[in-house]
């Protein structure tokens, strides 16, 4: 059976058009109900005495639902929902764009170099940077439309490939052979031309979220066998080579 | 001496204003405050608070946080610095109103 004040209450909320307001007007009117009921009690009121003189201080319950009613504007508050929603809506829109493009990408390159990962052999060079460790050894040598092709085969550990994405730092590589520097090579799919090539873009800045771990090959095209090729870098005071050499000329 | 509703209508939003400018309060608290700090003269029927008060935050007068204490669960309201500039404003005018109230009914003036 509804007490005294559920009536009440309930002939106040009945009032309010827009409903999913009216939960937290009843806990509020509630609450100050019973705060009343407790004063009255501490001066030792009886609780049913108590109980009416509270409810009579509340007043008219049409009048205090009329006037909530007035406040909790019904187009107002679905125009509040429905903003909620949609920025909601928009919030789990981008973030699943942003892992569909971003994210899961990366996730598979990572997972795909980390399944063809293998250690480096004892005798490849390594070079320590701070954000990278790379190993280099050499690969096969073959004649290939009268050019030499040289292989350099590669190791690299690198931090953040999420980052790596929109990084603001970048690797320059220069590769030269003991003839000077070269004018082609190629990795993976693609050729570079030009003595200086955008290989690695990395974030120097970003905080670490872990390491991936791939290997590559770097094809040089060659006029002819080489004794070794270096791989260097020049620019923002890196200044270091990772160099490969080959025992046996073709 | 009890005062007509008529004369507290326009002016209950000040009050509360007022009384919200020292600290943050929840209903029952504002309502026991108005009381003691007008000698009583002040007592609203306490479920016409609410609507006030709903009205004020919608305008952004005052701001709301949830708060247990006593082992229950009330909503604080809180006054917000254009809720302070409102009422600077309302008592600038009843200052003027009163002032010229006060002239007309003891009879005082200019000319």
């Amino acid at each position: 059976m509804r007490d005294d004040f559920q009536i009440w209450v309930d002939a106040v909320c009945e009032q309010v058009r827009f409903w999913p307001d009216r939960k937290g007007i009843e806990k509020e009117l509630r609450v100050h109900y019973e705060d009343r009921c407790r004063d009255l009690e501490r001066l030792h009121y009886e609780r049913p005495l108590a109980a009416q003189r509270s409810l009579e201080a509340m007043g008219n319950a049409q009048e205090v639902g009329r006037a909530l009613d007035r406040v909790h504007k019904p187009w107002l508050g679905w125009l509040w929902e429905v903003s909620r929603c949609l920025a909601l809506a928009l919030t789990v829109l981008a973030l699943s764009a942003n892992f569909l493009t971003i994210g899961l990408p990366t996730l598979a390159e990572r997972t795909r170099g980390e399944l063809a990962w293998e250690e480096p052999p004892e005798s490849a060079s390594r070079v320590e940077l701070e954000h990278a460790t790379i190993w280099a050894a050499p690969g096969d040598l073959r004649e290939q439309d009268g050019k030499t092709v040289a292989e350099v085969r590669l190791w690299i550990k690198m931090r953040d490939p999420l980052a790596a994405n929109g990084g603001v730092g970048t690797l320059f590589f220069t590769w030269r052979d003991d003839k000077g520097e070269l004018s082609r090579w190629e990795f993976d799919s693609f050729s570079r031309t030009g003595p200086e090539s955008r290989y690695w873009t990395y974030n120097a800045e970003a905080s670490s979220t872990g390491w991936t771990r791939f290997r590559q090959t770097v094809k040089l095209v060659l006029d002819g066998p080489p004794r070794w090729a270096e791989a260097s870098y020049p620019l923002s005071g890196g200044d270091w080579t990772l160099q490969v050499k080959w025992e046996e000329a073709l | 001496m009890k005062i007509d509703k008529s004369l507290m209508s326009g002016s209950t939003m000040m009050l509360i204003l007022s009384l919200l400018a020292k600290e943050e309060m929840y209903g029952y608290q504002m309502i026991t405050e108005l009381a003691r700090r007008s000698n009583k003269t002040f007592e609203l029927k306490e479920g016409t608070l609410y609507p006030i008060l709903h009205g004020l935050e919608a305008e952004r007068l005052v701001s709301v946080r949830e708060k247990k204490a006593d082992g229950r669960v009330r909503k604080y309201y809180r006054i917000t610095k254009k809720g302070l500039k409102t009422l600077d404003t309302k008592k600038e005018e009843w200052g003027v109103f009163t002032e010229q109230v006060n002239a007309v009914i003891h009879g005082a003036s200019l000319a």
